[in-house]
């Protein structure tokens, strides 16, 4: 699929190894601030029992406070009892939030009457009795059992694998509840969390939060956090990197086959940004037959923009977005009919592909 | 005389050839292009002197036709929405059945991530009124807002081009509406 990724990956499986989850990206750019989420909650393991939570924020975290975040807790806890991550205990909480703003919820809705507790499973049999399916420990758990069972589930954007697991009419719901999540997991893991015990004179000290499983899956960096600040009628350089093929006729360098390039390559580096060209309209975000993956921009006055060759997790923005001049919508990747990560840009005029450089440093942004 | 300094340049010229094809391949193995890109078009923008990643054979997909608003793309707006939406609230008894229609008439990113949704779980069951187009500023997207028993849905469409047909991108349901679950 990434076959890129992968040499990158064994490359830095060491530092992997060692709870660092920036590997894609260490051997090409500096670092990225870290955005995978903290490392799980420390606990004591007895399935089942009540969670009491200690030395919580008193403060909301995400609009989230008290019952709801001991639940939350309570949704980290199974995870961490499968040996789940990081990456698996946020997903746990957005979907209980997307559910039941984390509350354990006695009552269904339109579709589901008989839908119960956080995750608002269903009588069918599918997710345990009544008891179990209002039990946060329980009802996580077998949240956690179907999710794992879902193909590919730690590298679908989360909202996908948790549709997949609750079969909800909106695979969109959950996003929403991504970051929410994510704060809650943070607050939550520097927490300590301790059981009920049957005997109350000898509490269960909580584990430090160091009990760390490392994330199977880092989140690309947050859109928006390399965005370079450009005026809002300004044209921009899509990536940074030289002009490695323009557009026109090219000679292949193995066949020697010549034929049309629709744009100009950029070599710029593999998970390095590219920016919005001007301000526009996101009308494509997706694969594309030799693309791999195609983000078209609309500006308007017959002016398209086109990038190609991103990782299908390399997607920054969705079809009917806004952007601005500079804003990050895509990582450069190598996806489709390319051997070398760059980037693939096309400029559109009343539906012909013309030449990029020439029409960009008429904008004032010169390429290469 | 002359005959053996040919000589030697034969077998120079092969050792050369030789450890171009070497270091191509090598190359080639590191995931590098072997050469850059020679430019047919001299007029073209200087290109770097380094490895320059390439392009494999194989055809791109094409590109619509340059896309403006008029009657017929917004008929045929409010009518892709309102076919897809009521198939989409159907409530089937056969789900791959009813899969199987849906999926075209979907973009390729919804059709990647809406093929989860088990069609029972959608809370609406029939449209209860025409769809109405709030037309873009963009003629490659369209929203149309479309009335069920369920509430208004808003779904919204986009088109690779003015030849090309509208394509469901999302169906959001009316705002506050809590995700049923769960097969």
């Amino acid at each position: 699929m990434k076959r890129t990724w992968i040499a990158v990956a064994a490359l830095v499986a060491p530092v992997l190894l060692t709870g660092g989850c920036l590997g894609t990206y260490l051997l090409i750019q500096p670092p990225p601030p870290p955005t995978c989420g903290p490392q799980g909650v420390g606990t004591t393991d007895t399935p089942g029992a009540a969670v009491q939570v200690a030395g919580l924020p008193t403060t909301a975290v995400a609009g989230y406070r008290g019952e709801q975040l001991a639940n939350a807790a309570a949704v980290m806890d199974a995870a961490r009892a499968l040996g789940l991550d990081s990456h698996a205990q946020t997903l746990g909480v957005m979907v209980a939030m997307g559910e039941s703003s984390l509350r354990v919820i006695d009552r269904g809705d339109a579709v589901g009457p008989d839908s119960r507790g956080l995750f608002q499973q269903r009588a069918n049999g599918a997710w345990g009795s009544y008891a179990d399916r209002m039990d946060p420990t329980t009802s996580a758990t077998n949240f956690y059992r179907a999710l794992v069972k879902v193909p590919g589930w730690a590298q679908l954007e989360p909202t996908i694998a948790a549709n997949r697991t609750q079969r909800n009419a909106d695979p969109y719901h959950y996003r929403q509840y991504w970051g929410p999540a994510q704060q809650v997991v943070a607050a939550l893991a520097g927490a300590t969390v301790t059981t009920v015990t049957t005997d109350p004179a000898a509490p269960v000290p909580g584990a430090p939060a160091a009990a760390a499983v490392p994330a199977l899956a880092c989140q690309p960096p947050p859109p928006g956090a390399a965005d370079l600040q450009a005026p809002a009628g300004s044209w921009v350089k899509p990536a940074v990197g030289p002009l490695t093929s323009p557009f026109g006729t090219r000679r292949h360098p193995v066949t020697g086959v010549v034929r049309a390039h629709k744009g100009d390559d950029i070599g710029a580096p593999c998970g390095s940004p590219i920016y919005a060209a001007a301000a526009g309209r996101v009308i494509t975000a997706g694969t594309a037959s030799g693309y791999g993956h195609l983000v078209v921009l609309d500006h308007g006055g017959g002016v398209l923009t086109r990038y190609g060759h991103m990782y299908a997790d390399g997607l920054h923005v969705r079809v009917g977005e806004s952007v601005s001049p500079g804003q990050v919508i895509a990582d450069v990747g190598s996806d489709g009919l390319s051997t070398g990560c760059h980037l693939h840009f096309e400029v559109m005029r009343d539906g012909e592909l013309v030449d990029p450089a020439p029409f960009m440093a008429s904008q004032g942004a010169v390429l290469g | 005389m002359k005959a053996r300094v040919t000589q030697v340049q034969h077998q120079l010229k092969d050792v050369t050839r030789t450890a171009v094809l070497a270091a191509g391949l090598l190359a080639l193995l590191l995931g590098c292009s072997p050469a850059p890109d020679v430019p047919v078009d001299a007029s073209a923008p200087t290109t770097s002197s380094a490895a320059a990643p390439l392009e494999a054979e194989g055809d791109f997909a094409e590109p619509g036709s340059a896309a403006t608003w008029d009657q017929p793309s917004a008929d045929a707006a409010i009518q892709a929405a309102t076919t897809a939406t009521a198939l989409f609230v159907s409530h089937p008894d056969d789900a791959q059945a009813w899969w199987a229609q849906l999926q075209p008439l979907l973009s390729a990113t919804a059709a990647r991530d809406y093929v989860g949704v088990d069609p029972a779980n959608v809370p609406a069951r029939r449209l209860t009124g025409p769809a109405v187009l709030e037309q873009d500023a963009s003629a490659y997207l369209a929203t149309a807002v479309v009335p069920t028993d369920h509430g208004a849905y808003t779904v919204l469409l986009s088109r690779q081009g003015g030849d090309q047909p509208w394509l469901v991108e999302s169906f959001t349901p009316p705002p506050s509406d809590s995700s049923a679950a769960r097969s």
